[in-house]
């Protein structure tokens, strides 16, 4: 009687043991898989960053600014004669 | 029977023994013997080797301002070998990408192909609407180019996003990095997911390269060479402002230019930093350079009076010299400020082969170092291969060439003190800055200076670059080029090169344009204007406004 239970609980102690580890395996695939899912999101991120980024830039292009200024705030380019520095003496 | 069962026994332990030696071989062989093989084997299964470049780092103006960033651009590719509908997907490149068509042709075993890299937007369109999936598309990175005005400059990277040419070239290495090697284990079946990174060759990421040009200086130059080319119907022109302190560039414009980012039609003679990898003949800038050295050299002084024939046209020592109008005794300071060629032509004689020497010393003839690619040495006759008018025309400017930026280096020497200053285009600490040269007297400079003030004076002839409230100095330059190994007196270069100063405030400012087809254009009426123009601009950007005062209304130099 005492062989029976030895061998059952030898044999269930070690399907205990193939389960905790299946069960470690398929935790370790999922966060993996996560984490390669936020890599890619980090990265669709980055390439969104420096696309607005390069709008940015891109807006803030003097030629760009300048068209701006003159096309839609219908302002002229200052000759320096317009400029005057007062001096209060 | 028991000589049988001695046998059997015997012969199954020997077949057991043999069976268990050719497994024993066979473990030796395919453990030992082949281990390498098979852990290749393995490692080809459920590891991949990925390698990841560093993003290219930014090019940066003086302020920090962006003048090169990166950017995603997009890749068609086939996979030959794994074509789905190998009839469609051909139809469609013969009809709209005819030579990836030939190259698949060529290579039908290949295992990747690109279509087209670098797709516009309406290339990337056609393949959306055209809905062959056999081609797939990818990322790659390139460059985005903030201020296009910049493009000569910063130059641009090829389709593999390595530098091509300009500061892209000159600091591939900086701004490239090293790429990192990474093992990745993977499953076998999908390739998806990947359990573990392991680095095996760590990379680095570029450095910024951070330039002395000022990206919105560098736009406003650039638009009034253009406007000034544009007026003149030049073919050709080049501008450079410079920090006669510290040798910074501060704008360096070309004409032609190019867009940096519009690169799928790329005229190359577009690409030239024209202010750097062109040298010409500047003509009577010359003379300001001869005569700082005859002063030097106590061979002429400011008020000596010289004979300069009262003709348009004379021969000294057996030369043909032209002027552009007759003038009779005129002092050695009317004789720089009125350009006067049989009066410099005189002094320069009195030096002889010393205005080699002078030349040498001013940097002519070699490279100013600031390693940009393409930059020209220029050349400097030497006094053994001289004839004997070479001094003649060395006095005005001839049989020499320089490069803009080389002339204005020199020119800063009048406002420096007499110093030879380092130009540079790349900022770095100041320990790397080489400390610049005396080369002239301080009495020679000052002597200079006041000549140079009349040549903008209204007697002088560049009056158009005179700017009311500041002091400017400077020099015109019309030459003629040489065209098939003769002067073209129809081919001018029309240069100007000067200074403006308003208290401690000092840039040098040099600018060009090649070749008008109007006529009776001299460097007064096309280069001093660009002058004025561009130093107006300076002025306002550098927040360096003359003051509304009594003094100021007086101290000017002239009106225009």
């Amino acid at each position: 009687m005492k062989k029976l239970y030895f061998i059952v609980f030898f044999i269930s102690f070690h399907i205990l043991l193939i389960g905790i580890k299946i069960n470690k395996q398929s935790q370790f695939i999922k966060i993996s898989y996560e984490k390669q899912r936020l890599e890619q999101k980090k990265q669709e991120l980055f390439q969104h960053k420096q696309a607005l980024t390069n709008d940015l830039y891109a807006f803030q292009n003097p030629a760009t600014i300048k068209q701006f200024a003159q096309d839609v705030l219908h302002m002229e380019p200052l000759n320096i004669k317009q400029v005057k520095r007062i001096t209060a003496s | 029977m028991n000589q049988l069962y001695k046998f059997r026994t015997g012969f199954i332990f020997l077949l057991l023994c043999s069976l268990f030696t050719i497994a024993l071989i066979h473990l030796f062989s395919l453990q030992i013997r082949q281990h390498n093989r098979f852990i290749d084997l393995a490692h080809k299964q459920y590891q991949v080797s990925v390698t990841t470049l560093a993003p290219r780092a930014f090019i940066l103006d003086r302020n920090n301002q962006p003048l090169a960033l990166n950017k995603d651009s997009l890749a068609a590719f086939i996979l030959p070998q794994t074509l789905e509908d190998s009839e469609k997907t051909k139809a469609f490149l013969k009809k709209h990408f005819p030579s990836t068509l030939e190259k698949l042709k060529k290579n039908p075993k290949a295992h990747f192909l690109y279509v087209k890299r670098k797709l516009s937007p309406e290339q990337l369109q056609l393949l959306e609407e055209s809905q062959v999936t056999d081609i797939k598309i990818l990322t790659e990175p390139s460059r985005f180019y903030p201020i296009e005005a910049a493009g000569s400059i910063t130059g641009i990277t090829n389709i593999d996003n390595l530098g091509l040419f300009g500061i892209e070239l000159q600091c591939d290495k900086q701004l490239a990095g090293t790429p990192t090697t990474r093992i990745l284990e993977k499953d076998a079946r999908s390739g998806h997911f990947y359990f573990s990174k392991e680095i095996t060759q760590e990379g680095t990421t570029g450095t910024p390269v951070k330039l002395t040009i000022d990206g919105n200086l560098q736009f406003l130059v650039q638009e009034e060479l253009n406007a000034q080319i544009k007026k003149y119907k030049s073919v050709e022109g080049a501008a450079v402002v410079l920090d006669p302190q510290t040798g910074d560039i501060l704008a360096m414009a070309s004409f032609p230019n190019f867009n940096p980012n519009e690169t799928t039609e790329l005229d190359l003679i577009t690409t030239k930093n024209t202010a750097i990898t062109e040298s010409y003949e500047f003509g009577s800038a010359f003379k300001a350079f001869t005569a700082l050295a005859a002063l030097e050299e106590g061979m002429v002084t400011p008020d000596e009076v010289i004979d300069c024939e009262n003709s348009k046209s004379t021969y000294v020592a057996g030369r043909k010299i032209n002027n552009f109008e007759a003038q009779g005794l005129l002092t050695f300071e009317e004789v720089i400020a009125r350009s006067n060629n049989i009066g410099i032509a005189k002094v320069a004689m009195r030096l002889g082969p010393q205005l080699y020497n002078h030349h040498i010393k001013l940097g002519f003839g070699k490279k100013v170092g600031i390693s940009f690619p393409g930059e020209q040495a220029g050349f400097v006759n030497p006094p053994n291969q001289w004839s004997k008018h070479s001094i003649i025309s060395l006095s005005y400017g001839y049989e020499i060439r320089a490069t803009l930026l080389q002339v204005a280096r020199a020119f800063s020497i009048f406002t420096n003190g007499g110093y030879l200053i380092q130009p540079r285009i790349i900022l770095e600490p100041e320990q790397y800055q080489k400390k610049p040269e005396k080369i002239y007297s301080d009495q020679s400079i000052a002597f200079m200076r006041t000549i140079l003030e009349k040549t903008t004076s209204l007697q002088g002839t560049a009056k158009y670059a005179a700017l009311h409230g500041y002091t400017t100095l400077g020099k015109t330059s019309t030459a003629n080029l040489i065209v098939d190994g003769k002067y073209d007196p129809t081919k001018n270069f029309y240069g100007f090169i000067g200074i403006v100063e308003k208290g401690s405030y000092k840039k040098v400012v040099g600018c060009f344009l090649k070749e008008s087809p109007q006529k009776d254009l001299y460097a007064a009426t096309v280069a001093a204007p660009l002058f004025k123009k561009i130093v107006e601009k300076l002025l306002i950007h550098s927040n360096i406004i003359a003051e509304e005062t009594h003094e100021a209304d007086h101290s000017s130099n002239s009106t225009t």
